[in-house]
């Protein structure tokens, strides 16, 4: 039984937006004279989200923190993002990676999906290959299987209820997600007769990825000239490029490595159309900011490693989409963009941060999802 | 690898489309994940509990 505090009922969102409201303002009160980022930086880690209590994950299974940038075998790619799997890794066997520094409620949802997936990998992965539209393979798809996120129909929930939902949820299912997908994925590849082209696109969060491989019609097109597309979520720092290479010369297949180059700040606003919080407004799926800061810096150099080790390689295809213009005009690159390794995560992550602190009127679930990280992962 | 070149244009194109039109994109994918049930066995119920004024809930039969 589901005990819906801390105003987390769907019919409580006026309790739940007065409560984060109050939040919001205290964290504003802070801010008042900050006159630099240093001073930002120091008074962000005041923010009262820092201050929930948390609960660990279950007996025996130690909080998954890893160092994003730890390398073990040395090729220049990252081993692990923040959340998901490991680049390299699949489940089963294994089990699903917890979060540290959850709140009781925010746990049960982590857990609800993940005991979920353990108790039967498969029978989670052919609910999720059921639900795939022109062998587009994505994790966040794969997050519509679980209820914390996409509750049923019969609750009637209204669709601002549900994408309050998606944007305090999507940081806690997005670790099955990722193993649901990935699994899937691999699947999918064991049908695909030798010499079959197979598309991942990577890049930052809400960079477009998802826009290029397009709508039904769209992906349709894509269909006839690959025989899956791995549309990997930002989130994951373009880690999984390894492993995806891998599986396909395991199997004799042709990747093709796809990366969309955006200005992330642009990408973060309220004012971008395309933004992630505008996003999130209309469909819920609030990026953290800490989350969404990783992706475009770690992101953009471990793919630029990944293609400097295998440009050259005959059976790897690359494409570089540059939407950086404003107005956006998508443009091929011939080469990996140089500004793109330039981004800074933690600036990103504090310049983000700012714009979610100082912005009063913000929908409360979408800023307790962009700022739940500093509580898992700790302030600007 | 001669469909990378044509792969890379219908990526572009897609971009381009979808970035000028996010709304009509937005909607399709919508409706898309509309049709998605979530997995019945996680113990999720299938009906709210009431939520009482004082905030507390009673959970429905």
């Amino acid at each position: 039984m589901i005990d819906w505090r801390e105003e987390l009922h769907p019919r409580a969102r006026g309790r739940f937006a007065e409560k984060e409201a109050a939040r919001a303002t205290e964290a504003l009160a802070t801010l008042a004279d900050v006159k630099n980022m240093r001073e930002y930086r120091e008074r962000a880690s005041t923010h009262p989200i820092v201050r929930e209590p948390t609960t660990p994950p279950p007996a025996g299974r130690p909080a998954y923190n890893p160092d994003i940038r730890r390398d073990d075998n040395d090729d220049g790619i990252a081993d692990r993002s923040r959340v998901g799997l490991g680049g390299r890794d699949t489940v089963p066997p294994g089990e699903i990676p917890r979060l540290p520094n959850l709140t009781e409620h925010e746990r049960e949802v982590e857990s609800r999906f993940a005991d979920a997936y353990e108790r039967d990998p498969q029978a989670k992965v052919d609910a999720y290959r059921a639900t795939v539209k022109n062998n587009v393979f994505n994790t966040d798809d794969a997050k519509m299987l679980s209820p914390d996120y996409n509750p049923p129909k019969e609750m009637g929930m209204s669709r601002e209820e549900v994408n309050d939902l998606r944007s305090r949820n999507n940081v806690l299912v997005h670790q099955t997600a990722n193993a649901i997908a990935k699994t899937a994925f691999l699947q999918r590849l064991d049908e695909l007769p030798p010499g079959s082209s197979v598309l991942v696109t990577s890049g930052g969060c809400a960079a477009g990825k998802t826009y290029a491989t397009g709508h039904i019609e769209q992906a349709k097109a894509l269909e006839s000239l690959v025989g899956a597309t791995w549309d990997a979520a930002g989130e994951q720092n373009s880690t999984e490029n390894p492993w995806i290479l891998d599986e396909c010369r395991a199997r004799g297949l042709k990747p093709i490595f796809s990366f969309v180059d955006a200005d992330p700040l642009a990408r973060w606003s309220s004012d971008h159309p395309h933004g992630v919080i505008e996003r999130a407004a209309g469909k819920g799926r609030m990026v953290d900011a800490r989350l969404f800061a990783d992706s475009y810096a770690e992101g953009a150099k471990n793919f630029a490693a990944f293609h400097a080790a295998h440009k050259d390689d005959p059976d790897v295809g690359f494409i570089l989409i540059d939407v950086r213009t404003d107005p956006v005009v998508p443009r091929l690159l011939e080469s990996f963009p140089e500004v793109a390794l330039r981004t800074d995560a933690d600036e990103i992550y504090a310049q983000a941060s700012r714009i979610v602190d100082e912005k009063p009127g913000l929908n409360p679930a979408i800023r307790r999802g962009a700022t739940v990280g500093r509580r898992i992962w700790g302030s600007p | 690898m001669s469909s990378i070149a044509a792969l890379a244009e219908i990526l572009r194109s897609n971009l381009e489309q979808n970035l000028a039109d996010p709304e009509a994109f937005e909607i399709e994918r919508e409706l898309q994940e509309d049709a998605i049930e979530p997995i019945p066995d996680l113990g999720f119920p299938v009906a709210l509990p009431d939520l009482n004024p004082d905030g507390s809930t009673t959970p429905k039969p």
